[in-house]
């Protein structure tokens, strides 16, 4: 069910009606928390169940017998790594490839049919398998280096593999971040109750309201439904898109960060204003902190990191990026969106330009101006339905051939310009203290609150689903 | 001064003494309350209870919409997902779910036993899909079962055969059908929502205001005033880019009609009544050839049927009629299908 249906909201009553009474027993904690998170989960579609748990049952003995059976650890986790990439590999990237190989053979005069042989289940993309599947390996993982017990209680492995406010779009929480906080009740604080709600409703503000009304713009932009070359036009719809696919996701990530500290748990933060970086390191540390620091603590430090040599660096550097492309979706838009950001930081790395420029005001504002404009150009790979169709924008972004302006979504537009606002008004509290004590007064943030409460209920857009329910 | 109390040596203070005194200040109950109205739990307190009040308020002050969201998607869901039969059932696209009120065809039928449904959708197309969805509203053997097809050269193009209005529509689940047909339009009215620009409408008169009387039969009756006939042509010429009349749609069509025949369901068709300026534009970008697709559709076993007058219709847009209009036409088609049937 989506965070922002009637459903849903039947559902968190419901929850939190019983949440008090798991505060005696750890075991019944972990029995409703599975509960819950599993009729959750299942509302979608109750096959997509039977493989939550199947690949939950793997990892869970795997990182038991990885404890017990220390001299067998590297088949083990072989196994369960196997098992988390193959079924991820098989329900998301199997028709991928099995068309890819086809229409390469068919290039080269021979017909196979490798993508007609995909049973239909497996063009299915159970939710939230990509979330839960790096969720799960991180934790045989961890097992695996040391870094933590495996938890000999089953219902204490699923209450953390399958939590709700995480399970289907991140963030993707390390176990020994989450494991420890489950084992106990704690009631949460007013103050926490109170930044849980702030947050809760941000984040639908950020995703209903914001993100969705930009989205019929951006949609509309993206099936060359204007059919216009205009220049502006298109960077609009590019920024457009940057802007929908953060609120959308930061909106996500602020309601699960929100429902866990009403449960007393605390989930790190996900998205770190991304948009006001200075440079492209700076954007990954800043943007889906969740999935770029499992890539980097299972992906690049593994591979030797930035250790072995300038040549390797970059190397391992590449390939970290490409799989987290990969990571995105199945299509080569996803792919050349990772290269591109991969080229970025190479170039970053080798001319330093980022240090060197960052003298004055001036400069980094050059600075900021170049940085978002190579992560736009990369979001119209990661936006466009083909590589053919995102070439296309890419000239009408550089032709500046036209600058009429079509008929445009006025009310896409109107709430752009509000999300822009709400970017700017954050950068200037980090500024001025004035504004930031003005946003920290009692008044002003129950005002903001009952506002944005208001906008959510009467000035969201037309239904969207999460963008990152898709990966 | 406190009043003397001649029995002991106790002096009672006043009500000014004691709220002036440090004990008093001091006290447990003024305490709480300076903390509380300080505290976390105030604050919580007030922004929920202050959010009930101001959307209730916003909910009764807001202006009123000429289009309802919520009997909207009432209306598209109750026709996708109805599961009652029908005697007739009308395919097409905007032009025919506008154009052609269920009721008005029915009079002129002057047959009041059938039941008749508008199956028409946004940008709808006549993909196998469509066809598919429209028999099965169709009632079972022995009860008379008309297909009524609204064609237009935008109905045939590809684009509109991936029907992305019924798509979106098939993705609900069965709560969401429950809740939009159900519970949503009935209890949550006060909390519909309104787009930027329509409450900035309200404040500034807006160009052009459109309506919509969305009806159970599947028909919407429009209007749309000043008429606003040139941005939509001005659409129109761009709609055919690399977007042409389809064979293949065409193909569909006539196997389809085919086996209709076969199975006893007779199939009309013609072509929806707009305006001179839209026709010319259709039949000059489109790649759409009336002769050539009605003879497809006669060769099939199904019935053209020739609107008199075609072009004597008054549109609001140049492609839709208004409500007036629109009964007008059922009328005239209704019994034009009477008399041939």
């Amino acid at each position: 069910m989506l965070f922002h249906s009637l459903p849903f909201l039947v559902f968190i009553l419901l929850f939190f009606a019983g949440w008090q009474f798991t505060q005696k027993n750890k075991n019944f904690r972990f029995f409703y928390i599975t509960f819950f998170s599993f009729f959750f989960y299942g509302w979608w579609d109750w096959r997509f169940l039977f493989l939550l748990i199947f690949t939950g049952l793997v990892d869970f003995a795997a990182a038991i017998y990885i404890e017990k059976y220390t001299q067998y650890k590297k088949w083990l986790l072989a196994i369960s790594l196997g098992m988390n990439l193959g079924v991820l590999g098989f329900f998301k990237y199997f028709g991928f490839f099995s068309h890819t190989i086809d229409s390469l053979f068919s290039y080269l005069g021979f017909a196979t049919h490798l993508h007609q042989s995909v049973q239909d289940f497996g063009l299915i993309l159970p939710v939230g398998i990509s979330f839960y599947t790096f969720q799960s390996m991180s934790y045989t993982i961890d097992v695996y280096r040391g870094r933590l017990k495996a938890s000999p209680n089953i219902l204490h492995f699923f209450a953390f593999l399958s939590l709700f406010p995480q399970l289907v779009a991140g963030p993707i929480i390390r176990a020994r971040d989450l494991l420890y906080q489950i084992e106990v009740f704690k009631k949460p604080s007013y103050v926490e109750i109170w930044h849980g709600l702030r947050l809760i409703v941000y984040g639908y503000f950020l995703k209903m309201v914001l993100a969705d009304n930009i989205a019929a713009f951006v949609n509309d932009a993206f099936s060359f439904e204007n059919k216009t070359t205009s220049t502006p036009f298109w960077w609009a719809a590019t920024l457009g898109f940057g802007l929908q696919i953060y609120f959308d996701f930061n909106g996500y990530s602020s309601i699960a960060r929100g429902l866990a500290k009403l449960m007393g748990y605390h989930f790190k933060l996900n998205f770190n204003h991304p948009y006001q970086s200075f440079s492209l390191k700076e954007f990954w540390q800043r943007w889906h902190i969740s999935l770029s620091t499992w890539f980097r603590d299972y992906v690049y430090i593994p591979l030797g990191g930035s250790q072995k040599g300038k040549l390797r660096s970059h190397l391992n550097m590449w390939i970290t990026m490409l799989l987290s492309g990969l990571w995105h979706g199945a299509n080569f838009t996803f792919l050349i969106w990772g290269g591109l950001h991969a080229l970025y930081v190479s170039i970053e790395r080798e001319t330093k330009y980022p240090q060197l420029l960052a003298k004055n005001n001036f400069t980094k504002f050059l600075l900021w101006t170049l940085v978002m404009l190579q992560v736009l150009v990369a979001w119209v790979f990661f936006r466009a339905e083909s590589v053919e169709k995102a070439l296309i924008i890419m000239g009408f972004l550089f032709s500046f051939s036209s600058f009429e302006m079509p008929n445009m979504h006025l009310n896409g537009l109107f709430w752009l310009i509000i999300g822009i606002g709400v970017e700017v008004g954050y950068f200037l509290s980090t500024k001025y203290r004035f504004i930031r004590h003005l946003s920290q007064n009692n008044w002003v943030e129950i005002l903001t609150f009952v506002m944005l409460a208001i906008c959510i209920i009467y000035f969201k857009g037309s239904e969207q689903s999460f963008i990152y329910f898709q990966f | 001064m406190g009043l003397k109390s001649h029995s002991a040596k106790l002096t009672i203070p006043t009500v000014t003494e004691l709220s002036r005194s440090t004990a008093f200040k001091n006290s447990k109950i003024i305490l709480f309350i300076r903390t509380y109205k300080v505290s976390y739990s105030y604050k919580i307190f007030l922004s929920l209870s202050l959010s009930i009040v101001g959307i209730l308020l916003f909910g009764v002050c807001k202006p009123k919409q000429n289009r309802s969201i919520f009997e909207e998607d009432k209306f598209w869901t109750n026709k996708t997902y109805n599961k009652q039969k029908f005697n007739i059932v009308i395919g097409g696209d905007s032009r025919t779910y506008r154009g052609l009120n269920p009721a008005k065809l029915n009079e002129g039928l002057a047959d009041s036993s059938l039941s008749i449904i508008n199956m028409g959708y946004s940008f709808g197309g006549f993909s196998q899909e469509m066809l598919n969805l429209m028999e099965e509203k169709l009632k079972k053997k022995p009860a008379n079962r008309i297909i009524l097809l609204g064609i237009t050269p935008l109905s045939l193009t590809a684009k509109s055969c991936s029907n992305k209005h019924l798509q979106s529509l098939k993705q609900l689940s069965a709560t969401d059908v429950y809740l939009k047909t159900n519970i949503i339009p009935r209890y949550f009215t006060l909390l519909e929502p309104i787009s930027v620009s329509n409450l900035f409408q309200a404040i500034v008169k807006p160009k052009v205001e459109y309506y919509d009387d969305l009806k159970e039969n599947g028909w919407d009756g429009s209007y749309c005033y000043p008429q606003c006939i040139a941005p939509t042509l001005e659409s129109y010429k761009l709609i055919f880019t690399n977007n042409q009349v389809n064979l293949k749609t065409i193909d569909t069509l006539q196997r389809q009609i085919k086996k209709w025949k076969t199975m006893g369901i007779k199939t009309y068709a013609f072509r929806p009544p707009s305006s001179k300026d839209m026709e010319e534009i259709e039949n000059e970008k489109s790649g759409f050839n009336e002769s050539f697709t009605r003879k497809k559709i006669e060769d099939a076993g199904g019935i053209w049927l020739d609107i008199p007058d075609r072009l004597g219709y008054q549109s609001y847009d140049g492609s839709h009629l208004p409500a007036e209009e629109a009964n007008r036409f059922s009328f005239e088609l209704g019994k034009l299908m009477k008399s041939n049937l």
